[in-house]
This record gives C-alpha cells, sequence and structure tokens, in this order.
C-alpha cells in the first residue's frame, strides 16, 4: 500500500515537470523567410490598410502581376529590398518606406521634381546673419521690422516657453514671417503649440479618418482636427507662412491651419502633402516598413495627400529677385501693407 | 485616482470572500516568467523573453467552497529572433471558486474562474500607435487537485486549471492604438460602450495552469514554489497571441 502511495506522488512530481514550461512547448513558429513570403506579406499588408489607393487611381493588383514574377527563391537580400522598394514607390508617397539595417528605400517624387526657392546660404547671409535669435528649435531676426522666424524641422520640439519669447517680441515688431520651406514634418504638437498662440477661439482646420478594415470603403468616420487657443499670451496680428514643395507631413498639416486663420496667409509654393499617418509594421524577416493609414482632408474634403495651395502663389520665374528671396519679400510687401 | 479605481476593485473582488467565516490566506509570490508574444498588427514574428513577475493573492477557505483572488503584475523586455524589441506589460486579476460536492474525491474540486487581464504592447520601432493593447474579461470552468502528505501531513500539492470561453475584449484597432469609436468626437462611455466584442467561445481563448508544492511550518504559515502557466489568444481587428510560465517562490500567511 505505502509503495503504492509513493509511486502516485512520484508520478504527481512527474506530472509537474512535464507540464512545466508549457509556454515553451506550445510556442508557434516563426514564419518562413523565403522571398516569396516576405513579398506576399508586404503585398497583402498595403493591399489591406493602405489609405491612398481610389485617390491615387493605384491598381493594386496590377502591380503584383507586375512585381510577382520577379520573386523567386535565389534572390539574395538586397535584390530583393530593390524589388520590394520598387513595389512600394508605386504608391508615390513620402510617408511609404522599407527599411533595413543595410537601406531605406523611398519615393520623393514629390519634391525632387519641382525647384525648391530656398537658397539657405542666401537667408542667412541677407536676413539672419549672424545675430538672429535661437530660441529652441528656430532662428529669428528682424526684417524690416518684421519678425523672420525660420523653422527647420518639426522633429524639433517647440515648448510653450519658445513660444512665449515668440509672442513677447511680436510687441516690438509689426508682423510676424514662419518659413517652414524644406521642413519635412515631425510632431504635429509643434505645429499646433505656434497655431494655438495665433487664434482666440477654437477652429477646426481639417478632417481626419483612419482605415478600419481590408475594403477599400473601409475608414472610420471623419472626425474634425482643431486648433485649440492656447490659454497664455497671443499673437493675433498678420502673420505670414512660407512653405515649398518640400513642405511635408505635419508642415502641410501646419499649412492647412494658417489656411483657416482670418489674419495669416500662405506664400510660395504648394506643400508636398503627406496628409496619411504613417502606419509601422514588420515582415517576416524583420525589415520594418511604413505607409499612410489615414486620410486628411480640408473643410471641403480635399486631401492634403496632394499639398496645401498656398494664397500667393510665386512659382513664376518672373517673379524671382536677384539677390533676395522673393518669398520673404513678397510676404514683407503683404505685412507692410 | 487609479490608486483608487484600483482599491475599489479590489475589494469588490474581495468581498463575497470576507463575508464568510473561513480560513483567510493572504499570498505573495515572485519569481522568473518566461513569455513570448505576437500581434499580428505589427508583425508576423514571434516575440520572446523574461523578466521578474510577481503575484499578491488572497484565498478563503470553507468545508465546501474556496476563493482565490491572484493579482498578478510582469513587464518583460522581448525580442524578436531579429533582435527587434518590444516591451511588453501584463496585468491581471483571476479569481478562481471552487467547490466540493460530496460525490467527487476528497482531492478534486469543481468550480469556475474569471480573468481580467491587460496587455501592453510597445514596439521600439513603431514610432505611431503605440502601444497596442488588449484588455479581456473572461470566465469559465475550473479545476483543482489537492492533496497533502510527508509524516504530519506538512507538505501540500496542489494543481489547478481553467478554460475560459465567455467574456468580453476591448482591444487596439484596425491601425491605431486607441479603437475606432474613441477616434470621433462623442462620450468617452459610449465610445468604450462601442469598442468592446464578445469573448466568442473557440475564437478567443484563455487558458491556463498554476501547479503549486508548498510545506507548512509550525505556525501554520507556508513556503512553497510553483509553475503558472497561461495562454491567451484573442481576435478583435487582429489576432493576438501571448504565453508565459511564472516560476516563482511563494510565501502564504495565515490571517
Amino acid at each position: 500500500m505505502i509503495s503504492i502511495q509513493h509511486l502516485y506522488r512520484f508520478l504527481i512530481l512527474v506530472l509537474v515537470l512535464i507540464v512545466s514550461s508549457c509556454e515553451e512547448i506550445i510556442q508557434p513558429k516563426d514564419p518562413q523567410i523565403s522571398p516569396r513570403v516576405v513579398f506576399e506579406h508586404l503585398w497583402s499588408d498595403i493591399f489591406n490598410r493602405y489609405s491612398f489607393f481610389e485617390e491615387k487611381q493605384i491598381d493594386w493588383e496590377l502591380q503584383k502581376q507586375i512585381y510577382e514574377p520577379l520573386i523567386h527563391e535565389g534572390l539574395d537580400q538586397f535584390e530583393l529590398f530593390e524589388i520590394l522598394g520598387d513595389l512600394l514607390a508605386e504608391l508615390e508617397d513620402g510617408h511609404v518606406n522599407l527599411l533595413s539595417s543595410f537601406n531605406r528605400s523611398r519615393n520623393w517624387s514629390w519634391f525632387e521634381d519641382f525647384p525648391l526657392y530656398y537658397d539657405e546660404q542666401l537667408i542667412y547671409d541677407e536676413y539672419l546673419k549672424t545675430d538672429y535669435r535661437i530660441i529652441g528649435p528656430l532662428h529669428a531676426q528682424t526684417v524690416e521690422n518684421m519678425l523672420y522666424v525660420n523653422y527647420r524641422s518639426f522633429e524639433r520640439t517647440l515648448t510653450d516657453q519658445h513660444m512665449d519669447e515668440v509672442v513677447r517680441l511680436m510687441q516690438f515688431h509689426d508682423g510676424l514671417i514662419i518659413d517652414v520651406r524644406s521642413n519635412g514634418g515631425g510632431n504635429l504638437q509643434n505645429a499646433l503649440n505656434i497655431a494655438s498662440r495665433l487664434t482666440e477661439k477654437e477652429i477646426v482646420y481639417a478632417l481626419q479618418r483612419f482605415k478600419s478594415g481590408p475594403d477599400r470603403s473601409d475608414f472610420t468616420h471623419w472626425s474634425p482636427l482643431r486648433i485649440s487657443p492656447q490659454s497664455g499670451e497671443k499673437y493675433l496680428g498678420k502673420v505670414a507662412v512660407l512653405t515649398n514643395r518640400r513642405s511635408y507631413s505635419t508642415t502641410t498639416f501646419f499649412a492647412q491651419m494658417i489656411k483657416v486663420l482670418p489674419h495669416a496667409r500662405l506664400f510660395g509654393d504648394q506643400t508636398g502633402g503627406g496628409g496619411g499617418t504613417p502606419v509601422y509594421a514588420e515582415l517576416p524577416n524583420g525589415w520594418t516598413y511604413r505607409f499612410s493609414g489615414s486620410q486628411t482632408a480640408d473643410l471641403d474634403e480635399v486631401q492634403l495627400e496632394f499639398g496645401v495651395e498656398v494664397d500667393e502663389l510665386l512659382t513664376n520665374p518672373m517673379d524671382q529677385i536677384p539677390g533676395k528671396d522673393h518669398f520673404i519679400e513678397a510676404a514683407l510687401d503683404w505685412l507692410k501693407d | 485616482m487609479k490608486n483608487s479605481l484600483f482599491l475599489i476593485l479590489f475589494l469588490l473582488f474581495l468581498g463575497p470572500v470576507f463575508g464568510q467565516v473561513k480560513k483567510h490566506t493572504l499570498l505573495l509570490n515572485t519569481g522568473t516568467q518566461n513569455a513570448w508574444e505576437r500581434d499580428f498588427a505589427y508583425s508576423p514574428l514571434i516575440y520572446k523573453g523574461s523578466n521578474a513577475g510577481f503575484t499578491l493573492g488572497f484565498s478563503s477557505e470553507g468545508e465546501k467552497k474556496t476563493d482565490e483572488v491572484y493579482i498578478h503584475y510582469s513587464r518583460l523586455p522581448l525580442q524578436s529572433q531579429f533582435s527587434a524589441e518590444m516591451k511588453a506589460t501584463h496585468a491581471s486579476i483571476m479569481t478562481y471558486t471552487f467547490y466540493k460536492p460530496n460525490w467527487l474525491p476528497e482531492q478534486l474540486n469543481l468550480g469556475w474562474s474569471n480573468n481580467n487581464a491587460l496587455s501592453l504592447r510597445n514596439y521600439q520601432d513603431a514610432q505611431n500607435f503605440n502601444p497596442r493593447f488588449d484588455f479581456h474579461t473572461s470566465f469559465g470552468p475550473a479545476v483543482r487537485y489537492q492533496t497533502f502528505f510527508g509524516k504530519n501531513q506538512q507538505w501540500r500539492f496542489a494543481s489547478q486549471a481553467h478554460l475560459q470561453v465567455i467574456g468580453f475584449l476591448f482591444s487596439a484597432s484596425y491601425l491605431t492604438s486607441p479603437p475606432d469609436p474613441f477616434l470621433h468626437e462623442q462620450s468617452t462611455f459610449n465610445a468604450f460602450m462601442q469598442s468592446i466584442r464578445l469573448f466568442q467561445p473557440f475564437r478567443q481563448h484563455d487558458l491556463g495552469m498554476l501547479n503549486q508544492l508548498f510545506y507548512q511550518l509550525s505556525n501554520g504559515n507556508e513556503v512553497g514554489i510553483g509553475y503558472r502557466w497561461h495562454y491567451t489568444s484573442l481576435e478583435n481587428a487582429h489576432r493576438s497571441q501571448r504565453s508565459g510560465g511564472h516560476y516563482f517562490f511563494q510565501l502564504n500567511f495565515k490571517l
């Protein structure tokens, strides 16, 4: 009887050992890393979740027919990367990239095919000079009694304290120029930190919706994007904002904010677009990619993906002034008016 | 505010337990937790790793009924096979209620269980819509086997398991961290109600097992070791799966 009891308990202990590490026993395997599997995963995910197929009139199934025959098991990682990068480039979207440890694919045709009208050397020599103020990410200088502010990237954080200083300086200036040419975007909050100092009331500046399923029409409802006035000091005078084709993503959102402010005006060339919020994902071989997963439109439901038009277009070669930045000069003329 | 909510939830779970005259035990354990996790919204790859896990629990044992509450917390740095990183945070409140019907052998108890579990997944390479998350509340049957042995019956082995088949799920959306109803203007309550999905049998799974071996000290407290395993598979806008094994050292304080 005793030996049976011992056996019984021994079996229990064996069972305990058997059920240990269950998490490893049931762990699924990672998917295969073959070029075909990687291609299929990327193509399918973009097919299901990319947000601008209809607006851009892109037949993604046709692209599969074109690119799939190029995929075979003998491809090395560099060849595969090139084919997948070319596939994604068909989307003509600055928010679409394939990222590996050795390269990042991109399509920059939204600015590469256009003149930028932005000569940094000229701006520093003629306008900012050497004694400009550095207010966080902003470079600021008085130009003909206007405050000229140059903001290179919305990735650089703009705090309330930085904006307090800009608003304080406006006591001594007659108008404000904000230069966001070739600003490739960054954190939307930085754009809101500026716009919230330029209005006394809440303003809806755009509409946004997100992909909510694999069908072309699967989107959330349009929801308003708002500028809410900041509680601190504000500047409610005239504001000129300078943009070009390389003003992208958050800078396009910022241009749209300026567009709806009654005392502000956009000068230069339309922005490059970038109205879709980038979604990040990973392929079976560890490469990551991003793609637009939302749409943003102005209040007439015109897509910001294709850029925000300026109030004063300055792309005619006749507009240019030798030795001067004709965007800044046009803004100065309007502010003095 | 968060602390108050936590306390209220804790007391709510303990309320029915304190309401009876029973043998009460407070338990604390800690040890290594091994886990893997996969969220198809971001990647088809498994992320795995290990870190310390903690549990605070309470049990109330009567002649015919036993109630148990376990609060688990762990924060795990997980990696894919390509060394991409994800920080996983797991928190749950798990309850078991066991009954001792006369027709069953003395060592065997049947009952039910409830799990309220939150999983947050923060992917290092995803700059937007981080973290992705799931929260689920589920119910299902549970079984426990418990035996005493040793010269003075001072050793106790307990093994219990659960399989949860009904409940509800609240999780990240098709693309974004917040569920879709939170993306347009409406009250938080309405958005929450619209975001809840049913925990469907055989489509969603929450199952687990808890094996423990204790030695009773002369003052009635117990020291022991154990292994807790769980597996969760949820499907809403995308499928997510996770599993963990927690090897722990435990102290049981008789109240």
